[in-house]
């Protein structure tokens, strides 16, 4: 029996790719323009289509408010997180408050969940592989950067299933890299993982030994990517320009939107060569019938000249982590470049010279990622795969004690799965009951970690403080669910929760947005076959309006003729009418009942003729 | 009166002139004018702020009965009618307004029509000039007209009385219809021009009752005339073929009036009241009794033997039809087996217009008659669904004799495989609307002539033999000279016409200023066929009067650019001159500062100077030298066919109405025979009629969808992905502005129309209109 297919999708903050294991070897699985990396954007165009991947990055800048990029910022987000405040800041989109502290966006005067956002995206990257598989494929494995919390892990998974993809693992990103990696491969080593993507840049280190794959810390940050590097481009192009003309294409949409568009074009080719030539013909006009072109060449150091700051900053964070994770450079034996930007040589150069190693180029830096998550998802699914990949909790946790402070139970970066116990004791007298609150994050303030969840242990037994003694155990599965239990050690008594992080958004608005995703899906599916029956039906009618004349002269003298010209006209008006009322089974009736008409008249007309 | 006051009221009475015409905004215009110079001048200001607050209403907008009966000034219910009916020589200039804007045209029909239009692809016809001329000429022995049928597209943009005018001849010297709409209490209007009409011969008049008590008329449908029933109508017996009826016999007595005065006449026609047994049956019992008219009746047919209909003035804007009006004369083969062979705005010129005197048979079982029939239909929107659907517009069948052809007024048409029609009969037909649809009317009994009508379409011009299209004609009688036979027309004995399907006309000289008539060679001796030099003598070139600012030259040097282009819809089996590249620039722009510029200098800033380097100007040196574009070209030619009838003192706004209304009608026309460059090409150049204005931008968004329709049509397949068959580095000889050139960088064979319009980032007419373009340039494949 075969087995079901699992496809692993790299949900990046700037582009999306999938991949899937077969016979053995991780693929990924292109799209449709052969591209194998497909843009994380979604926008909605004027008449209310969604536009996703390529096709909505062709008009990013011109279709700004409406166009959703970079929504893995937000996904999970409180509305008053630093993260979204930032984002309010930049984004040219309108982010809202939701109706549970969480975020929402509005395009078009529609408001969307982050969610619902990136659901498009895995839904994309869903028809992607069913359309190469030629099956319809369930479920998914999705990668997440390694410090993204329960909450966003979660509302990824809720974006999987307003896709309808059941997402078995969300797993991390530098892990599913190692992955891809180490896959096959029978090392012990620590790598690096050097993620320099499009929106976000990642530094991961981590453990790989005897099939297990162990990160041990992780930092970043996401506002440093390709992008920044792309704007670089684009300003010095933007300043040549107005030197020379005294004109600013910034002020033009369209011609900024290609001014990007080949800004990011000239930054990939300068990886191969050493400069490329930048040519926009009829960028923008002058006045009456005179356009101006753009046309300059953009040469490798220059580049390397406008970024070299960002670069830097890659490395300046490299090291603050390889400092908190207490690993010496020296005992890095590999670096994993992950991301386009890492194909930039100044970025390789760098970091052979930070680490002191050459970078492996073992792995293609765009597919890595999603080869892991397949690979990951192959393991899930196959009994006899050995493949055991563990992570580490991106957060401590802990509970809150007296004072407000915070304990921490599960110190950050420890490998799940994970089990750790501490005693608590009652802090007053004849103290019957305990609140437990259970907190994520790394602040000693308990108010300035996350409320996971609380619960509280009654029936304790009255006595003076101190006297009772209360264990609270946190447990967190391979999935990353925490589960926490407070036990009376006394009596035995015990109250438990288990955290499950929520995306915010509720079970119902969940199962709305699931459903009207379907019935949207089915009516663009249902818009493109009528669109088809049009376009035959067009072509028929055209013909046959092309014949009516020279028809009507050969039959219309008789009345059998008359009849068969009004039927004939009939059929046409059927079709007509079919089309204006966007019938499609009317339409499919009408358009054969053309094509009949039309067999006839082409029968009349050649045996007339000749 | 001092000289500022004077001046004043002379600007008052000029705007009041204009909003007589419809033209409201050159009112305005000219009551500002008026208000500079007088600022408290409270007609001027009442004037200005009356049309103002009613523009919509004025300007097309839906009816408002309140207006109707408060119209303070202008186009006063309680006056004559408003409608004017030139009646001049024949060669006399055009008509001075041209109206053909769309201002109160419903929602594009002309385009929309799809289903009419297309039963009418096989008639090669010029473009509509919007215009009408026609002559009722009356001789010992035959009467005649000559001259055009143009349906156009008509269009009421101002609440004007409207009269539809067909012309008919009996056997007589010409017996004329004219059926008015009238306002609603200008009852007293269609006395006047009975009477006028009937001191001439015999008129008929019908006219609209009053609103409020004509149901049919508020629904639209203003008047009816119809075949007679027998068993109903002893005219009939009698010989009668016609009967008028009016919707409410009691309330209309108008028409027993009419009758009556027919009657006294000694027409054959008889109008009724619903009631039978309120006719007064004719005592004529021959169709040679009655006849004669000119048209209007208001003009005395003595005045003139050469009376020239013009459909295309106000008068044809017909207010009973409603303010959203558009009119629609078609021209219909008659028959049992009719078929049409002319559509909405497609012209039929006249050379010779053959009014048999006799022959007029009938039959008391099936009446019928040998003269042709003709019905001139309206096509009108109503401003609400309900009544338009409610209907408006009965029969109203009228016949003349007639041979027609099409004239050959452009490259494109000379070139064209279907050049002429000959018919022994016509039909103009009333339809009604429906859905969109025009559908024929169906035919009364009474009515159905036994007439045939030859219309042949030649593949080739050399296949052309025009004796294989003669049509026998109806024996002719001699018939009373009612009109005054005119020194111009050729009299013929009745012997010579029968058998002629065309008469040809000689020559005359001031035939140059008449643009669209188009005069045929003479008829070459028996057994020969016509050739094709026959039919498109180099002199028709001299009969073609030049645009303002164009020679001849132009018109053949854009033809060989378009012939180089090797576009099929352009294509001619002539052998192709030699391209010269001619300098070109972009595309259209607006048609700036018009009225500052002398004609010469307006034409050309009106069209782009591609079009006016496709027209073979030589470039000058402050013109970037551009490569040949098929679509300036096209654009030349096809600005060519609608100029024809360029008024010499056309100002700006009706050059824009004209302009769009003929081009989108162009466009229409064009895309149902299949030839989208054709149709595309005229899209673009309507939608660079002075895009800024608001004029402009309103004409163009009421046809917005069928523009849409016609562009989605020629780009095919949107589910096409097309390429870059030309980078655009390649591109420095032609311009396709920033706009294109971005909807050309999204284009990476992956993205298809569809998308490509998604991803454009402008208004998908926009987007649509530059795909085509880059198409046509052969940019994207």
């Amino acid at each position: 029996m075969a087995t079901e297919k699992v496809i692993g999708i790299d949900l990046g903050t700037t582009n999306s790719c999938v991949s899937i294991v077969e016979d053995g070897t991780a693929t990924v699985i292109p799209n449709r323009g052969g591209y194998k990396t497909t843009p994380s954007m979604v926008a909605i165009a004027e008449n209310g289509k969604r536009l996703v991947g390529h096709i909505a990055k062709r008009q990013a800048i011109t279709n700004a408010e409406n166009t959703v990029y970079a929504a893995k910022r937000l996904i999970g987000r409180k509305w008053g997180s630093a993260a979204v405040r930032s984002s309010l800041e930049i984004m040219p989109y309108r982010i809202v408050e939701g109706p549970h502290d969480d975020v929402r966006i509005m395009l078009r005067d529609q408001v969307f969940s982050v969610p619902e956002v990136s659901a498009y995206i895995l839904q994309e990257m869903k028809l992607i592989s069913e359309e190469y598989l030629g099956e319809e494929v369930q479920k998914a494995v999705v990668t997440v950067p390694a410090y993204f919390n329960d909450g966003q892990r979660q509302a990824t998974k809720d974006a999987g299933k307003i896709a309808g993809l059941d997402v078995i693992r969300i797993i991390n990103e530098p892990t599913a890299a190692a992955l891809a990696y180490g896959f096959g491969r029978n090392i012990e080593r620590k790598v690096a993982v050097y993620d320099l993507g499009g929106g976000t840049f990642d530094i991961s280190i981590l453990e790989i030994g005897n099939g297990v794959f162990e990160v041990i810390s992780t930092a970043g940050d996401t506002f440093l990517g390709g992008e920044d590097f792309d704007r670089r481009i684009i300003d010095w192009l933007v300043f040549g320009f107005e030197k020379q003309h005294g004109i600013d294409l910034r002020k033009d949409k369209m011609a900024l939107q290609r001014l990007k568009d080949v800004a990011e074009k000239a930054k990939c080719e300068l990886s191969s060569v050493r400069e490329t030539e930048i040519n926009l013909p009829f960028i923008i006009s002058t006045g009456r019938n005179e356009a101006l072109h753009l046309q300059t060449t953009l040469s490798r150091d220059k580049l390397e000249e406008l970024t070299a700051d960002l670069i830097e900053r890659t490395v300046e964070i490299c090291a603050r982590t390889l400092e908190e994770a207490e690993v010496p450079k020296s005992e890095i034996e590999d670096v994993i470049l992950v991301g386009g930007m890492t194909r930039m040589p100044k970025v390789q150069q760098v970091c052979a010279q930070f680490f002191g190693l050459e970078p492996n180029k073992g792995v293609h830096p765009d597919e890595v990622v999603a080869m892991g998550a397949a690979i990951q998802g192959a393991a899930l699914t196959d009994e006899k795969s050995d493949v055991l990949l563990l992570d580490v909790t991106p957060h401590s946790l802990g509970i809150m004690i007296v004072g407000g402070y915070f304990h921490r139970l599960i110190e950050q970066n420890t490998t799940v799965p994970t089990s750790e116990s501490h005693v608590f004791t009652t802090v007053k007298d004849n103290q019957t009951s305990v609140k437990i609150l259970v907190l994520q994050g790394e602040s000693d303030r308990a108010e300035e970690n996350e409320l996971l969840g609380e619960f509280v242990l009654t029936g304790l037994r009255r006595a003076n403080r101190g006297e009772v003694e209360v264990e609270v155990t946190f447990h967190i599965s391979a999935d990353g669910i925490v589960s926490v239990k407070a036990r009376d050690l006394e009596t035995g008594l015990e109250q438990s929760i288990t955290v499950t992080a929520t995306s915010g958004l509720t079970e119902e608005e969940l199962k709305k947005m699931i459903d009207g995703n379907k019935e949207y899906m089915v009516d663009v599916r249902s818009s493109q076959e009528f669109e088809k029956a049009k376009h035959a039906a067009e072509k028929g009618l055209e013909e046959i309006e092309q014949l009516f004349p020279a028809v009507t002269e050969i039959i219309a003298g008789s009345d059998f003729g008359q009849d068969a010209v009004k039927k004939a006209r009939a059929v046409v008006d059927r079709t007509r009418n079919a089309i204006a009322t966007k019938d499609l089974s009317g339409l499919t009736e009408a358009t054969e009942a053309l094509n009949r008409t039309l067999n006839m008249f082409r029968g009349v007309v050649s045996k007339t003729r000749g | 009166m001092s000289e500022t006051s004077q001046q004043v009221e002379v600007l008052i009475t000029r705007g009041l002139a204009l909003y007589e015409h419809g033209d409201i905004d050159a009112a305005i215009l000219v009551w500002e004018e008026a208000l500079n110079l007088d600022p408290d001048n409270p007609r001027a200001n009442g004037y200005v702020d009356y049309v103002r607050m009613h523009y919509e209403v004025l300007t097309g907008g839906p009816a408002n009965d309140e207006l109707a009966v408060d119209v303070p000034f202008g186009v006063s219910t309680a006056k004559a009618p408003e409608y004017r009916i030139a009646i001049a020589p024949f060669g006399a200039a055009p008509p001075k307004v041209n109206h053909t804007g769309a201002d109160a045209v419903d929602e594009g029909w002309f385009l929309e029509a799809d289903a009419l239009v297309s039963q009418f692809k096989e008639f090669e016809a010029p473009a509509a000039p919007m215009q009408a001329t026609g002559e009722v000429d009356a001789s010992s022995d035959v009467a005649q007209v000559s001259g055009e049928l143009d349906s156009g597209t008509q269009v009421a943009d101002h609440p004007i009385d409207r009269v539809a005018t067909v012309i008919a001849v009996a056997d007589d010297a010409g017996a004329a219809f004219e059926m008015t709409a009238d306002e609603p209490s200008g009852n007293a209007v269609a006395d006047a021009q009975f009477d006028a009409a009937h001191d001439a011969g015999a008129a008929f008049e019908m006219t609209a009752d009053e609103p409020s008590e004509n149901a049919a008329h508020d629904a639209g449908a203003a008047f009816e005339m119809t075949a007679d029933e027998p068993s109903e109508n002893a005219a009939h017996d009698a010989g009668a073929a016609f009967e008028m009826t009016a919707d409410e016999p009691s309330e209309n007595a108008v028409a027993d009036a009419q009758f009556d005065a027919a009657h006294d006449a000694g027409a054959a026609f008889e109008m009724t009241a619903d009631d039978p047994s309120d006719v007064a049956i004719s005592g004529a019992n021959e169709i040679s009794d009655f006849a004669v008219a000119t048209l209007p009746a208001a003009q005395q047919l003595g005045a003139s033997a050469h009376p020239t209909l013009d459909f295309s003035d106000d008068a044809i804007r017909d207010a009973a039809i409603g303010d959203d009006t558009a009119t629609q004369l078609s021209l219909l083969g008659s028959g049992a087996n009719a078929e049409p062979v002319m559509g909405a705005a497609t012209t039929a010129d006249f050379d010779a217009l053959e009014l048999p005197r006799s022959g007029i048979e009938y039959d008391a079982d099936e009446p019928t008659a040998s003269f042709v029939l003709g019905q001139l239909e309206f096509e009108a929107d109503e401003p609400d669904g309900a009544s338009y659907n409610a209907g408006y517009a009965e029969d109203l069948d009228a016949s003349f004799g007639v041979t027609t052809e099409t004239k050959a007024l452009t490259p494109e048409s000379v070139a064209a495989p279907v050049l002429e029609a000959e018919f022994d009969s016509l039909e103009t037909g009333i339809r009604q609307r429906d859905n969109g649809f025009v559908a024929p009317r169906p035919k009364r009994k009474s009515h159905a002539p036994e007439l045939k009508m030859t219309l042949r379409t030649p593949t080739s011009l050399d296949d052309i033999d025009l004796d294989e299209l003669q049509v026998p004609a109806a024996p002719l009688v001699t018939p009373p000279v009612v009109a005054p036979p005119t020194a111009r027309t050729v009299s013929r004995p009745t012997s010579q016409l029968v058998g002629l399907a065309r008469r040809p006309l000689p020559l005359r000289s001031d035939e140059a200023s008449s643009p669209t008539i188009f005069i045929p060679p003479a008829t070459p001796a028996l057994g020969r066929g016509k050739t094709r030099s026959d039919l498109f003598p180099v002199s028709n070139a001299a009969l073609i009067p030049p645009a303002a600012g164009k020679t001849e030259d132009l018109e053949h040097s854009a033809v060989a650019a378009v012939r180089a282009a090797s576009d099929q819809d352009f294509a001619t089996d002539r052998a192709t001159p030699e391209v010269v590249i001619e300098p070109l620039a972009p595309l259209p722009e607006p048609l700036d500062a018009l009225d500052e510029q002398d004609e010469d200098t307006r034409f050309d800033s009106a069209v782009p100077a591609a079009v006016t380097q496709a027209l073979g100007r030589a470039a000058t040196e402050h013109e970037p030298v551009l490569a040949f574009d098929p679509i300036a070209a096209g654009a030349a030619t096809l600005l060519r066919e609608i100029d024809i009838n360029m008024l010499p003192d056309e100002n700006r706004d009706d050059r824009v109405r004209r302009r769009i209304s003929s081009l989108l009608d162009l466009a229409s026309h064009a895309a149902q025979r299949g030839e989208l460059h054709r149709a595309v090409t005229a899209i673009d150049l309507a939608l660079s009629q002075d895009p800024e204005s608001a004029l402009g931008q309103k004409l163009i968004h009421r046809h917005r969808d069928a523009i849409l329709h016609v562009l989605q049509q020629f780009l095919g397949d949107m589910s096409h992905r097309p390429k870059v068959a030309k980078p655009m580095h390649e591109l420095n000889g032609t311009f396709i502005g920033p706009r294109a050139a971005f909807l050309v960088s999204r284009v990476d064979g992956d993205i298809s129309y569809d998308e490509l319009l998604d991803v454009s980032g402008m208004p998908r007419m926009e987007a649509y209109r530059y795909l085509c373009q880059l198409v046509m340039r052969g940019v994207l494949a």
